[in-house]
Parts: structure tokens; C-alpha cells; sequence
């Protein structure tokens, strides 16, 4: 009977150090929902800074500081 | 049956949720990506009915099932339901496929091998006796008639599970748009990778001491695995697994240990691991020819 | 084993694909010969509707923003805007007991009267904007990527053209990410009139100084996030951004008053020409009771211009049924004033100041912002929403010159501003 070499083909990155607060490849499905995003609604948040931008002094932090429009 | 008839909803792998349950003597399980605790039980429910419905239906111990009825027909034709004429059709297919060598009347050869490990395999007299009860080709099927010789048996437990795999996740599928993954004791199908475009990852566990576990990454599609870890017959140096060439009545000898195959449909898979199995030592080249995405231990 | 969707080429095995199908009597998965029909494309289409009390700024918004997959980790995003501004605008006079009139900016001769005691606007704003931007992201080395993104923006009194680059590395499986950006921008200012030199007084709207003037902006933005565990995540962010140039308004004035709050002439303002702005942002999301998701945000801003702002920012999705989800949000905004930032002016002080803008945006107030978001998945997968917001800011009196304090007092000098936006969104892949 023979023990061929067995192709393994992938290695998951599994064998890494497990620390409390990494999470593994396959435990990603909550992380990876839409409403999970850090920008989960894009559209709206453009209109917030574009909202904001015209009526308030500060900017940034979320994304770049400039602004982009001439907004009076 | 004295079978766990609950399901229950569990953390698997250290972060997502699974929902687990006991079907055809296998442990199952389902996943759903990024699904919350009342989403999994729902879908589980949802598997799991489907899953013991084809266990109770195709089920070769209950008494008054289609199967039962076939199996004690002493040779009268028996009417069958849509979803057993479908498998018949099927059987018929794979029997002319594979060239006899898949053959769903097999299981009346269980009468005369034991594979328990031990060293009993029978007399070949005992064997030529059974030998007349097996064969498609002598048997009468116009669908939706089927007609044995008496003592005959019809076996469905050769691709029962992967097909329950698959008509569970289809079932499962049209009731939420999460990627979900259904696996019965290695027989799984995945209908989508998770939502991050990540893989499932996928152990086989051969059951062979020594053998290192393969991992699978699966994007979509069904993966099975026939194999003869634990039931087997050991004499003289020679290893008897309890995969039988329904044409001669003996143990296919010489072939691999463990075929796992990938396909878009479990079924589909099942069917090749087996089929590669019967080939003995042929099969690598079965699988070659019939391009299956595979990974044997020999 | 490498678990593709493949088509076999081998007849038999198409038979028993077809065949199993057969078997299983589902709708069940593609077959193993058909194409793998994946979305490649996203749209995503926006139109916001803005509206604040008291007859001042109207706005419509419609946005579009594709995203195609190029395969291979490869994104082409492209957006486009039209804005549409109309109604009143501050004028950064203050209030007086006599009614004021104001000449138009067009320097055409029109005039406009504020009743006695009323925060004087001009009416006369009417502008659209358009703005397009395009943006390629792709891999770059194996736990990298790149964007790099041109943009364009065009107003009749305004034209921004701009680049910008951002990169992304992920550690640790993904769970830490290392960001960087820069951007740089071209602003130029055509207003409609001229420019006015600043500080000069304000006759008939006649403009001396030129007819544009420009200013450029360079950004840079540094980022990390983190995941904690497998339902939540932590982001911190540094931006700097660095103004030279035209910073200036080249609209608004402010009065000069005497010790009784009457304006004796106008002066058009004047900003520093440069500014440097600094923001730290915190941002943390979890997701909770297996079903929802709450986000906290919080940003501190400063710039050199004397301007402290903090703003905090709490959303609870409630995704009550499966395709369906409702979000309360609440945001809390407060600034304090610029340091040139004057209310009004007194006789003499338009000649020792260095610059004074009487901008409300450069004021000191408080905001505050409620909103709530409806969203829907439909049965063909595409996503709808809509969200109603109300935002009040609260004025702070600041920037009152001593001499006319008393008499100014009896106006209101930061007056409140309210607002409600109506947006409607619809995502789909195509």
C-alpha cells in the first residue's frame, strides 16, 4: 500500500499566532457586512461633507481637509 | 431511531455563528455569512427539515417508506413518488455511465460482507449465491413502475446525503441573500464565497491516522469524499474496503484511500468520488478523463 | 485542488452534470457550463434635497457614482455632481435700526433693502455646480493598494481642478490597516463684479482688484484601523491640510458702526493667506444583539486661523427585518469663532485690523443634527433609502467691538440657523 506525497495545495493562514483580537480569515463574514463598512452609506456621507463644509468651519478627519468646492 | 432531533446554534471556529444538527448518521452543519443567531436558527430549521424528509424518505430502516415498499415487493411493481422517479432516472444514467459499475441494487451484497476489520471475508460460493439479486440491467423500470426480482434491494444511501446537502442549501438559498454553507460529515456545498469575496475554508478529515488533513478553500460548488477509513477487511496483508464491484461481488482492492472531489453540485461530486473508488487502481485516470476536480490519498 | 468554476470539455461529464440537475429538481446552482455571469459594475445614486428656515439657501443635489471591477483587486470609480444653490446668504453686515441698502455684487447698479433689525442676505444667490471625479485603485505589492484619483468642479464664479493618491496596506490578516493620502488642489476664483481689495469700503460695488484670484490647497491624510474581534472595528485618523492663497470672500463685508450701532460704511473683509488646519478623528463600530450596528464618531479640529472645533457623532442601525433597517442619528457640533472673526467693526478699526470677516461660518455657535435613515433591500437585490435630517446651529455673540457693545446688543448678532434635508439613495449592481 503506498502513502503517496499528498499535494496540500494551500496553506491557511491559520498557522499564524493567535492573538484575542485577530480575527481569522473565516470569521470575517460579520466584519465583511455592508452596514459594517466604516463608510457604510457613501452617497450620504458626501452629502454630509458637502453639508457641513458650506456651514461650519472644520473639515477632515474622515477624509482630506480641503474641501473641493467653492461653496459660499 | 434514537437521533438527536434538534438543532442547535453554536460558535464555530472561535467567531462565527453555526447551526448544527444529527442527519444520516453524520454531524451537519449550515453557516451563513455574517448571519445573527435568529437567521441561522431559522435557515437551520430550514435544512434540517429537508435533510431528515430525505433521510425518513430514502431511510433503508423505516418501515412503510418508498424504499421499504420497494425492498418487500416480492416481485411486484411498485409505483413510486417524483422525487424517487427522478433518482431512478438518475440511477439509470449512472449505471450506463459508469458501465455497470455504479449500480443502485448492490446493497443486498451488504447480506454476505461484514467489513468490521476483521479478517471474515466469505466463501466465494457465499458471494456467487448473491450474485443473481444484483443488476440494474435485469431490472424493469417504467417510470413510475419499478419492478424487482423477489429478494432484490434498492439502496439509496450511495448519494442520499450529497443529494440532501444540495436540496438544502437550494431550499436555504431562496430565503436569504447571505452566501451559506451546508455540511453534512464532509459532504458540503457553498452557494457563494463570504461576502468579503474570502473563501470557505475546508478541512477533509480522512479519518487515517498519519495522513495530514487537506485544506480546501471554496469559492462555490459542492465537495464529497468517498472513502474506506473504517470499515474494511483485513486479511493476509490485503485490505478489503467496502467498496464493491457490484459485477463480480468483491471489494474493488488496490485503490485509494480517499478521493475528495469538488463539482459545482454535491451530487455530482459524490458521484465522481465513488465512481473513482470502483475504478480501483484506475483512478487517477477516471478522474483525469472525466476532468474532476479532485485530491486522492492513496 | 484549486475549486474554480470550470466548464469540462469532457462530454461525458457534461451528461452527468446536465443530468444531476436534472435530479435535483431546483432552481438550484448554475450549471457547470454556463458563464460565470458576476456584476461587475455598481451604481450608486444619490439626490439630496436642503432647505433652511427663514427664506435662505435651497439646494438640490442629484450624485451618480459608478464602480466597475476590473477583476484582479482592480477598481475604475467614477462620480458626478450637479448642485443647484438658490435663496439667501448672510451678507456680514450686521443688524441696524434704520433700514440698510446693499448693492448687488454684479456692480450693475441693482440694490437690495434689509428691514430695521433684521440679519441683512443677499438674495441674489443662484449658482449651479458641477464636479466629476475619477479614481483607479489596484494592488500594489501583495498586502497593498493604490488609488489615485483626478477631480473637477465648476461654478460661473468657481473652477477647482485636483489630484490626489492613497494608500492602503493591510497587517496582520487583515486586521490592521495602514493608510496614507495626499492630495493636492487648484482653486480659482472669477467672481461675478470682480475682486475687491480688502478692507476698502464698499461703493456701489465697484471692485478694484482684479478680476480672479487663486489659491491651492495640499492635504495629507494618515490613518489606521483596527479590528476588534470579529464584530468590531476602531479607525483614527490625523489630517493636515495647508491653504495658500485667494482665502478670502469675495462677497461678504462687514459694518462699521459707531458707538450707537449705526453703520457708517461698509468694508468688504479680508482673511490671512494662509491656513493650516489640523483634524484627529476617532471612529468605532460594533456590531450588536446579533443584528444591529451602532457607530460612534469624534473629531477634534483645529486651524491657524483660531478656530477649535469638536464634533461627536452616535448612529444605531436597527436592522428590524432582514432587507429592512431603520438608523437614528444624532450629531453634536461646536465651534469657537475665528480669531479675526468680528461681529461688526468700529470707526477706525478697519484701518488697524489685520483681517476681519464677519462670516457666521467663522463665528462661534453650537449644532446640533438629528436624523433618521429608512433602508431597504428590494426583491431584485438593489438598495433603497432614504434619510430626513434636521440641523440647528445655535449662535454665540462673539467678535463685538467694546465701543459699540451696548448698542449693539439690542440685535441679534449670531443668529440661529435651521435646516431639514431630504436624501434618497438607490445602489445597484449591474
Amino acid at each position: 500500500m503506498k502513502l503517496g506525497l499528498i499535494p496540500i495545495l494551500f496553506l491557511t493562514a491559520a498557522l499564524s499566532a493567535c492573538s484575542s483580537v485577530a480575527v481569522k480569515p473565516w470569521q470575517r463574514g460579520i466584519l465583511a457586512r455592508a452596514d459594517m463598512q466604516l463608510d457604510a452609506h457613501p452617497i450620504q456621507s458626501q452629502f454630509d461633507d458637502h453639508i457641513y463644509f458650506s456651514k461650519e468651519a472644520a473639515s477632515g478627519g474622515r477624509g482630506f481637509g480641503g474641501g473641493g468646492c467653492g461653496c459660499n | 431511531m434514537t437521533k438527536q432531533r434538534k438543532i442547535r446554534v453554536e460558535t464555530a471556529h472561535g467567531g462565527d455563528l453555526a447551526g448544527r444538527f444529527e442527519a444520516m448518521a453524520s454531524p451537519c452543519e449550515v453557516l451563513a455569512d455574517g448571519a445573527g443567531e435568529s437567521e441561522i436558527a431559522e435557515l437551520t430549521a430550514l435544512v434540517a427539515e429537508e435533510v431528515w424528509r430525505i433521510e425518513r424518505h430514502w431511510s433503508r430502516y423505516l418501515q412503510g417508506n418508498v424504499v421499504d415498499r420497494i425492498n418487500t415487493a416480492q416481485g411486484k411493481a411498485v409505483k413510486v413518488d417524483d422525487e424517487t422517479s427522478r433518482f431512478l432516472n438518475y440511477a439509470q444514467h449512472l449505471y450506463e455511465m459508469s458501465d455497470g459499475l455504479f449500480d443502485v441494487t448492490s446493497g443486498v451484497l451488504r447480506g454476505v460482507w461484514r467489513f468490521d476489520g476483521s479478517d471474515n471475508i466469505p466463501k466465494p460460493e457465499e458471494v456467487e449465491a448473491v450474485l443473481p439479486l444484483v443488476g440494474w440491467s435485469i431490472v424493469s423500470w417504467k417510470p413510475p413502475l419499478l419492478q424487482m426480482k423477489p429478494g432484490m434491494q434498492i439502496d439509496f444511501g450511495g448519494i442520499g446525503k450529497e443529494y440532501a446537502v444540495d436540496r438544502a442549501l437550494g431550499l436555504a438559498a431562496l430565503k436569504t441573500e447571505r452566501p451559506i454553507l451546508v455540511n453534512c460529515g464532509g459532504d458540503l456545498a457553498a452557494n457563494g464565497p463570504h461576502l468579503d469575496g474570502q473563501p470557505w475554508v475546508v478541512g477533509i478529515d480522512s479519518h487515517i491516522p498519519g495522513t495530514a488533513t487537506p485544506v480546501i478553500h471554496l469559492l462555490r460548488g459542492g465537495v464529497a469524499s468517498s472513502g474506506d477509513a473504517h470499515r474494511f477487511l483485513l486479511k493476509d496483508g490485503v485490505r478489503y474496503p467496502h467498496i464493491l464491484n457490484p459485477k463480480t461481488g468483491w471489494p474493488v482492492v488496490g485503490g485509494p484511500r480517499v478521493v475528495t472531489v469538488a463539482g459545482s453540485i454535491c451530487t455530482e461530486a459524490g458521484v465522481l468520488s465513488t465512481l473513482a473508488l470502483l475504478h480501483g487502481p484506475q483512478a487517477d485516470e477516471f478522474l483525469k478523463e472525466l476532468e474532476a476536480d479532485s485530491q486522492v490519498i492513496w | 485542488m484549486q475549486l474554480i468554476e470550470q466548464r469540462p470539455e469532457n462530454r461525458r461529464r457534461l451528461h452527468l452534470a446536465m443530468a444531476t440537475l436534472g435530479l435535483l429538481g431546483l432552481a438550484a446552482e448554475r450549471p457547470a457550463a454556463a458563464d460565470d455571469g458576476t456584476k461587475n459594475w455598481t451604481f450608486d445614486s444619490g439626490l439630496l434635497y436642503y432647505k433652511e428656515g427663514g427664506g435662505r439657501v435651497q439646494a438640490i443635489e442629484p450624485v451618480v457614482n459608478a464602480a466597475i471591477d476590473l477583476g484582479n483587486d482592480r477598481t475604475l470609480t467614477a462620480g458626478f455632481v450637479i448642485d443647484s444653490l438658490s435663496g439667501a446668504t448672510p451678507n456680514g453686515a450686521a443688524p441696524a435700526a434704520a433700514p440698510q441698502t446693499f448693492a448687488q455684487p454684479s456692480g450693475k447698479g441693482k440694490t437690495y433693502t434689509i428691514a430695521p433689525g433684521a440679519t441683512p442676505l443677499d438674495h441674489t444667490f443662484e449658482d449651479t455646480r458641477f464636479a466629476v471625479d475619477l479614481g483607479y485603485l489596484f494592488p500594489l505589492s501583495s498586502n497593498g493598494h493604490l488609488g489615485v484619483g483626478l477631480s473637477g468642479s465648476k461654478e460661473y464664479d468657481f473652477t477647482s481642478v485636483g489630484a490626489n493618491t492613497h494608500y492602503t496596506l493591510d497587517l496582520n490578516q487583515k486586521n490592521t490597516t495602514l493608510s496614507a493620502g495626499a492630495a493636492f488642489e487648484y482653486d480659482s476664483s472669477d467672481p461675478v463684479g470682480g475682486i475687491p481689495l480688502p478692507l476698502t469700503m464698499m461703493v456701489n460695488a465697484v471692485k478694484a482688484g482684479g478680476s480672479s484670484k487663486s489659491k491651492n490647497v495640499k492635504d495629507i491624510l494618515l490613518g489606521v484601523t483596527q479590528v476588534l474581534g470579529p464584530r468590531g472595528l476602531l479607525q483614527f485618523n490625523y489630517s493636515l491640510s495647508l491653504s495658500n492663497g485667494y482665502e478670502t470672500d469675495p462677497y461678504k463685508i462687514l459694518s462699521v458702526v459707531d458707538s450707537n450701532a449705526v453703520p457708517q460704511y461698509y468694508v468688504y473683509e479680508k482673511r490671512p493667506d494662509t491656513r493650516v488646519k489640523n483634524a484627529l478623528f476617532a471612529e468605532y463600530k460594533r456590531f450588536v444583539f446579533d443584528r444591529d450596528v451602532v457607530d460612534f464618531s469624534y473629531r477634534y479640529f483645529t486651524d491657524s486661523w483660531g478656530v477649535r472645533a469638536h464634533t461627536a457623532d452616535l448612529s444605531y442601525r436597527w436592522n428590524f427585518a432582514q432587507r429592512k433597517s431603520l438608523e437614528p442619528s444624532v450629531r453634536f457640533y461646536t465651534q469657537t469663532a475665528a480669531d479675526f472673526y468680528h461681529a461688526a467693526l468700529f470707526t477706525g478699526q478697519d484701518a488697524t485690523v489685520d483681517n476681519a470677516s464677519a462670516d457666521p461660518r467663522l463665528g462661534a455657535f453650537n449644532a446640533w443634527t438629528g436624523g433618521l435613515r429608512y433602508g431597504q433591500v428590494l426583491a431584485n437585490g438593489h438598495e433603497l433609502s432614504v434619510r430626513v435630517e434636521y440641523y440647528k446651529q445655535f449662535g454665540k455673540v462673539a467678535g463685538v467691538p467694546q465701543q459699540a457693545a451696548t448698542a449693539l446688543s439690542q440685535f441679534n448678532l449670531a443668529p440661529d440657523l435651521s435646516a431639514i434635508n431630504v436624501s434618497f439613495g438607490y445602489r445597484f449592481n449591474w
